[in-house]
């Protein structure tokens, strides 16, 4: 059996991201499940699940092989309750993912990845929720803050600042280049599979870098 | 006729029924206003009384001739009464909107009446008396808007992109002959290296000397940067190694292996001085090669499996050295034999390189690394890289041990051998399909 690699998409839909903030979200993630479909690698490797969480958290499509994901649609009310985002990811790893067999030298899927996307506050317990999550049943969760996020929540729910990611707005824009990014960073891991010496195919540190900057024009100085 | 038998009543019929005495009429309204629990709750015994019950109504699914499946729903309803030989009429309301082609059941002991669409009445005149049953049959036309989506066959989305690889073709095969001896080789670069436009990593090289046959396989490691350099400096340097080592040792090493009784161990001795050494001396050689060119000697990390054979008099004589994970086999029908010691690693596409930590650092473990052989002369010695050992062999060291797998494959690789352009049809071999394995594939058939 060929190991997989999970992916989860982890979106906060409280109300301050409806409008044209989820229209976005639906649009970037609609983009992205189109663009994996066209790469073979990803056809055969990605597992994509998308989770939601706003009063209470759902669980908006189920892990699923890429060639069987549907394309998700958010809507946008209620609170900021990542605390019960986080339970719900680390039921759905528990249940979805495939854990290997040592004894039997089965080796189950590929650490997962989680893109987690959110744009404000949480009002919820999410502290004890991050203390009882297993951060070892992830290869990492990169949280992306949307401008009304809290960069210091952000940092301690993906364990360090290097795996936090600030958008300059809430626009199609911004949004749309978001996903391009998750997308290549998603193409990226994929292309690893072969040659992983771990658990992990890919460090958030090699991940492609979001809006490369541009070079300075070294004539000008 | 309402086949749903809505029912209507005044409020005060509905008073008097229940035996308690209506207002005067003016006084209706105040009095519902001042009793409206009681109104509710007599209204509500009323329909329940009068309304047709739900186990009244009786649905059966039968198929007709044509296998056409009818839900026949049996409502407890009775139409007007009528009189034979006096036309009868009665309207009838359909319980749907969308309702397509309304017929009257045919029934030989009454098919008197029949069921007029236009005016939606049951029209005739019926010529027997008695209890009759009337069924109306009708289709409802439904339908159904659904979604779905086509996943593109991941095989035609895999890219082929040329390499910008000056003297390493993407794929490349090789035929060589010496007396006896016939050497093919073909090499495929994987698809995702193809899909990527980056070189193949694997390599290969074959030479002759003094009737000896040399070949060599080398894998190239996808986690280090130039290892496509580093597979070609191996196989090269370990040849160009290996023939000046039988020049100093291939006698004696005849005549050991030539010798009535033998010891394996100064067999293994000779093979040490011959391969093991050259193999060294390669290693060695891709230090070199890393340090001109500024890069770290795990940048060329490559896997060496590497085989020499001579043709004695009626047989002939093989000796192997491996690290790595790639295969070195004997095969003749009914029997395979593995001529080395398979490196895996805990993760795909792990495995110990020929410049891996201690390889060279135990003579014990360097000469169990070794493997030799006398072998009939219809046996062939294949060597082939892991790209095909485990999309073939599931990834399952048993079935890499198991003669009936080894027939399948040897079977496919003849057949490919045999054609007019066997170097096309071994390079259309190698690129099987199986899900996830789109590793370089090399193989070495030396027969």
């Amino acid at each position: 059996m060929t190991r997989k690699l999970p992916v989860y998409i982890m979106v906060d839909t409280s109300g301050s991201m409806s409008g044209e903030p989820i229209q976005s979200v639906n649009n970037g993630v609609k983009m992205l499940i189109r663009s994996l479909r066209k790469n073979p690698q990803a056809l055969e490797t990605v597992k994509l699940g998308f989770i939601e969480y706003n009063s209470t958290a759902k669980e908006t499509e189920t892990l699923k092989d890429l060639p069987q994901v549907k394309e998700p649609v958010f809507t946008a009310s209620g609170g900021t309750c990542l605390g019960a985002g986080l339970d719900l990811l680390a039921t759905c790893l528990k249940r979805d993912v495939v854990t290997g067999d040592t004894k039997n030298e089965v080796k189950g899927d590929w650490k997962p990845l989680v893109f987690h996307l959110t744009d404000g506050y949480p009002n919820d317990n999410w502290e004890d929720a991050l203390a009882r999550f297993d951060r070892k049943s992830v290869n990492f969760i990169l949280s992306c803050g949307v401008p009304g996020s809290d960069r210091s929540v952000l940092e301690k729910v993906s364990g360090g600042t290097d795996k936090v990611l600030e958008l300059e707005s809430a626009t199609e824009a911004e949004l749309s280049e978001y996903f391009e990014w998750v997308t290549a960073s998603i193409t990226m891991a994929t292309n690893s599979v072969a040659t992983a010496e771990n658990d992990e195919v890919i460090t958030p540190g090699s991940l492609p870098p979001f809006k490369p900057t541009v070079t300075a024009n070294e004539e000008l100085f | 006729m309402n086949l749903f038998g809505s029912k209507s009543i005044s409020i005060q019929q509905l008073l008097k029924q229940s035996g308690i005495e209506s207002p005067n009429k003016d006084d209706v309204a105040d009095f519902v206003l001042m009793n409206k629990e009681q109104i509710k709750k007599l209204w509500k015994d009323f329909i329940q009384k009068e309304s047709p019950q739900k186990e009244n109504i009786v649905e059966e699914v039968s198929t007709t001739d044509v296998g056409t499946k009818v839900k026949t729903v049996y409502h407890d309803l009775t139409l007007d009464n009528g009189q034979v030989n006096k036309k009868y009429e009665t309207k009838v309301e359909l319980p749907d909107d969308d309702i397509e082609s309304v017929e009257l059941q045919e029934n030989k002991e009454f098919n008197e009446l029949r069921f007029d669409t236009e005016t939606q009445k049951i029209i005739g005149i019926p010529q027997t008396e008695g209890d009759k049953e009337v069924i109306l049959e009708y289709v409802i036309r439904k339908q159904l808007k659904l979604k779905l989506y086509i996943n593109d066959d991941p095989r035609s989305l895999w890219k082929d992109i040329p390499s910008k690889q000056e003297n390493k073709p993407d794929n490349e095969c090789a035929v060589s002959q010496q007396e006896d001896i016939t050497v093919f080789s073909a090499s495929r670069r994987g698809r995702s290296h193809a899909q990527k436009g980056t070189p193949r990593d694997d390599h290969f090289l074959t030479d002759c000397f003094n009737g000896w046959t040399i070949a060599v396989v080398a894998d190239g490691m996808g986690s280090a940067v130039q290892s496509n350099l580093g597979s070609r400096v191996v196989c090269e340097s370990i040849v160009h190694n290996i023939k000046y080592n039988l020049e100093l040792n291939e006698d004696e090493l005849i005549s050991l292996v030539e010798a009535e009784s033998f010891e394996d161990q100064e067999i293994k001795g000779k093979l040490y001085d011959i391969l093991v050494k050259s193999a060294h001396s390669a290693y060695v050689e891709m230090t070199k090669v890393a340090q001109n060119r500024q890069l770290k000697v795990s940048d060329l990390s490559t896997t060496l499996s590497v085989v020499i054979m001579k043709q004695l008099q009626d047989k002939k004589f093989v000796g192997s050295f491996q690290v790595g994970d790639g295969v070195i086999a004997a095969y003749k029908p009914e029997e395979v034999t593995l001529l080395c010691k398979i490196d895996r690693g805990e993760y795909k596409g792990q495995t110990l390189p020929l410049n891996g930590r201690d390889v060279f650092i135990s003579r014990d473990a360097l000469i169990e690394r070794l493997f030799f052989n006398t072998i009939s002369n219809e046996t062939v010695v294949v060597l082939m890289t892991d790209g095909i050992i485990d999309p073939y062999f599931d990834n399952d060291d048993e079935k890499l041990k198991d003669k009936d797998e080894w027939k399948q494959l040897w079977d496919e690789i003849e057949v490919a051998l045999s054609k007019n352009k066997p170097e096309e049809e071994m390079l259309e071999w190698l690129n099987f399909y199986k899900e996830g394995e789109h590793d370089d594939r090399t193989i070495t058939i030396i027969q």
